[in-house]
């Protein structure tokens, strides 16, 4: 059940939200709980009923290995942390990277492309293992006591605004409101008009830019091959433009929901394609992955402190891990070594360089590099990359992309709000709350307009 | 009102769709054209195991919940407004506003599928189905909406221009003429009458001839009947008696635009509608007509059962007409029932087609062909899905 679906939209999300309305008013945080579990197991087994038994059964263990953490002390404490950890990376690594793995090794040992372990991915695996992780070096570390209730700890890995797609949220960011929450009504007002703003930007700006010249591999044998260099950096510049709002959409949506029924999710993306460097960039982008990266990969691994060699390792191997959390495949691994690699650039002096240019060249650099990074993340085949990389450079020939009035639009509008503080501008004009119920109240009723239309393209007659 | 209220309604109003929807209240007026239909799906271990269930279930909600007409009437609204986009499968948008169907576009500019030596094999195909049931065969050749108002096609950007306008119609003509087929030639015609017509003979967002040309459409197969009749039979008489003219196209007149589910009616012609009695003959011919949906409108004027003792079968699959008694009979069920002189005790068969079908003209009729479009290899019977647009 996706957040942009029918199904979600006006089948699950109103009761649900109903009922937590009534129980926000009633200020019943344990039975505001109750509820948003029950929702969220439903929510979760719809899309896979298969895994929800395991899932239960690892929450269950973490749960129980965090309580006796929490009172164990030395090398008690330091093993019960390792499985706690442990328990969760196995779970991910066997779920999500095995088969990745053993086709990995078939094929360097010439053995084909290796069996099918016929192993399904479980939906939201990479977001709430490293939540559980965030949560056992939470309470680790000291900076928060374990929950209250097995009950409280399913509300808070489950919990279904931002189970699926993020944003990672700390156990210490929801402690409190896990035990007591009161939902005003500014926090309806601005919930409801950030989940707006979220579905909007998945359904009206992001879905429309998934259809200009498709940057996938199911394009590479069809469409791709009339393409010249301007169909090609068109095809970028959307892709480009498309996962910003879709993933920025999905984490608003998350924020909103999270905030009609009482909780503040940290932000997730600040205005990434305006950074200046790709250092700013990953303070701005999945902002979430990256903290959870520093405070748990990065600064484990030794940080800044070990000498200039071991940063940049640990740098890049950060960056590599991080690339691999997106996917199991070596595109990935080389998306995110090819971050590192310009983080280290940054290191070693192109920050400063870019520093002393106009904020336009800056920004111009950047989203060029991030742009291009793009193709190898969108592209999980070498030969598929390089086909798309020859056509952009212009080996077939310039083209002529003909783009009709409303993808024109979308794209135009896409720019505008990527590199203008538009939305900045319209927000301070709605400084009262109740002006953003009715904008996201709006913006809602605009996506499902264009969901409903989605697919419906008649025949006039119906005649064999 | 204060905002916790405020938001209790909204909220409460948001949960309106799925509360109508189990009450099965629907309070939207349907959509036009035909879509297709999603069912439920059915919970069992195993559908919801494998996410069958799942699936199917959210097609169906999201091809059923209440308001969704309401919704695409206003996308769409927005879509035609604002982009000049529409949605409707092989329709065209020409200019000025002039909705086109494909095939007719294709059949203007000489695009679509065919094959010279398939069509004067088909047309000595016809002259033998006539000698063998000594029944004389008029074809008519309908004008097309292509054709007829050609000034308003599209720019040949988005539909490639041919070098041979109305291929097809040719074809056909100069064929069945060499194997001595009378053809009544209203493709022709209907580029004479368009001139001095006093009211519209196509409409500007509807696929067929309008019901006004009618007047002139009638008149014309009864005379191309009883031109190949022997004396004393005669069509009935068609007398207008008055028309009657609207801004609201009626009947099929906009059925393009009918099916592009527009909040707001797109302006069109000022329509006229003939107000007509037949006047019987005294030994009315018994004629079996086998056609295309332009069919329809003489049909719809009553031409089976006052003009002839008459039976249409549409694009030879299904019977229709007075003596038919089950409605959308299939034609080998008809012929089972009325036995292998059907054909023979005809006393003519007329055959006609619009310019857009003729890659399948005559429909299979008499074995002739098949339904399908010829192809370029002239195998008529290759199998091949059907081009453009659907059937009608």
């Amino acid at each position: 059940m996706v957040f942009s679906s029918i199904l979600f939209l006006l089948y699950f999300l109103p009761p649900v939200l109903g009922v937590a309305w009534w129980l926000s008013r009633e200020h019943q945080t344990r039975a505001a709980n109750a509820w948003l579990l029950l929702a969220s197991l439903v929510f979760y087994a719809w899309g896979a009923p298969g895994f929800l038994p395991v899932l239960l059964l690892v929450c269950a263990a973490n749960h129980q290995l965090v309580l006796r953490l929490h009172l164990a002390n030395g090398r008690r404490r330091k093993r019960l942390r390792q499985a706690a950890v442990g328990l969760n990376v196995a779970l991910l690594v066997g779920y999500k990277y095995l088969g990745f793995i053993a086709a990995s090794i078939c094929t360097a040992l010439g053995m084909g492309a290796g069996p099918d372990l016929g192993i399904a991915l479980p939906i939201g695996i990479s977001f709430f293992t490293f939540q559980a992780i965030s949560y056992v070096m939470d309470v680790d570390r000291k900076n928060a006591p374990p929950v209250d209730s097995f009950e409280m700890y399913l509300v808070y890995i489950l919990s279904f605004p931002q189970m699926i797609a993020g944003p990672i949220v700390r156990f210490t960011a929801v402690q409190t409101e896990l035990r007591k929450r009161r939902t005003s009504i500014e926090d309806w007002h601005e919930g409801a008009y950030r989940f707006g703003v979220g579905l909007a930007k998945k359904v009206l700006i992001a879905n429309p830019l998934a259809a200009i010249y498709p940057l996938e591999a199911s394009a590479i044998n069809s469409t791709m091959l009339e393409w010249g260099s301007a169909e090609a950096a068109v095809a970028l510049l959307a892709y480009t433009f498309q996962i910003y709002f879709d993933f920025s959409g999905y984490s608003d949506m998350a924020i909103g929901l999270g905030r009609m029924l009482g909780f503040r999710f940290p932000e997730n993306f600040r205005n990434p394609y305006l950074s200046g460097s790709i250092t700013e960039f990953w303070r701005r982008w999945h902002i979430t992955l990256g903290d959870w990266m520093r405070d748990h990969l990065y600064i484990p691994l030794g940080g800044n402190r070990g000498g200039l060699l071991r940063t940049h390792i640990n740098l890049i191997s950060v960056f590599a891990i991080s690339g691999l959390w997106h996917g199991a495949s070596w595109n990935f691994l080389l998306w995110g070594l090819y971050h590192g690699t310009f983080l280290l650039f940054d290191r070693w002096g192109l920050k400063h360089w870019l520093n002393r240019r106009h904020q336009i060249v800056q920004t111009g650099i950047t989203f060029l590099v991030v742009a291009i990074g793009w193709i190898v993340f969108a592209l999980p085949e070498f030969a598929h990359t390089s086909e798309f990389v020859a056509r952009l450079v212009g080996k077939h020939g310039i083209g002529s992309p003909h783009l009709d009035a409303r993808s024109t639009a979308v794209l135009a509008l896409a720019a505008l709000l990527v590199f203008l503080p538009i939305r900045k501008h319209l927000e301070h004009k709605m400084s009262r709350s109740s002006a953003r119920l009715v904008a996201g109240t709006l913006l809602w009723l605009a996506s499902i307009v264009e969901l409903s239309a989605s697919g419906f393209n008649p025949f006039i007659y119906f005649r064999f | 009102m204060s905002s916790r209220l405020t938001i209790g309604l909204i909220i409460a109003l948001w949960n309106l769709p799925w509360v109508l929807h189990i009450a099965g209240i629907s309070p939207s007026r349907p959509l036009n054209g035909y879509q297709g239909e999603a069912t439920p799906g059915k919970p069992t271990m195993e559908t919801i195991q494998s996410g069958e269930f799942q699936s199917k279930t959210e097609d169906f909600l999201r091809v059923n919940f209440p308001f969704r007409p309401d919704a695409i009437r206003m996308q769409h609204q927005i879509d035609w407004s604002l982009f000049g986009k529409q949605h409707v499968k092989s329709t065209v948008v020409g200019k000025e506003g002039f909705l086109f169907e494909r095939a007719y576009v294709n059949a203007a500019r000489g695009l679509d599928p065919l094959d010279p030596e398939e069509i004067q094999r088909r047309s000595k195909a016809i002259k033998q189905a006539s000698d063998s049931t000594e029944t004389p065969i008029v074809v008519a050749l309908a004008p097309g909406k292509g054709h007829f108002f050609r000034e308003f096609l599209p720019p040949c950007l988005e539909a490639k221009c041919g070098d041979e306008p109305n291929r097809g119609h040719r074809l056909w003509k100069s064929a069945l003429q060499s194997v001595g087929i009378p053809v009544l030639d209203l493709h022709s015609a209907f580029d004479t009458l368009r001139i001095g017509s006093k009211h519209p003979l196509f409409p500007k967002t509807g696929i067929h001839w309008s019901e006004f040309s009618m007047t002139q459409v009638v008149p014309a197969l009864c005379q191309a009947v009883d031109a190949v009749l022997p004396v004393p039979l005669a069509s009935g008489s068609w007398h207008v008696d008055s028309v009657r003219t609207t801004k609201k196209p009626e009947g099929t007149d906009d059925d393009i635009e009918r099916a592009m589910n527009l909040l707001f009616d797109l302006p069109d012609f000022q329509m006229a509608y003939p107000v007509a009695q037949w006047e019987p003959s005294p030994a009315r011919p018994k004629v079996l007509l086998v056609g295309d949906s332009y069919a329809w409108t003489p049909v719809n004027r009553g031409i089976l059962r006052d003009g002839w003792q008459g039976e249409f079968w549409f694009y030879n699959q299904t019977a229709h007409g007075p003596d038919v008694q089950t409605k959308g009979m299939k034609v080998e069920a008809r012929l089972s029932a009325t036995g292998p002189d059907f054909l023979a005790n005809q006393d003519a068969i007329l055959l006609l087609s619009t310019d857009a079908n003729l890659s399948r003209f005559p429909f299979g009729f008499a074995g002739i062909g098949s339904n399908l479009p010829m192809t370029a290899q002239g195998n008529a019977s290759s199998g091949a899905a059907p081009q453009g647009t659907r059937p009608h």
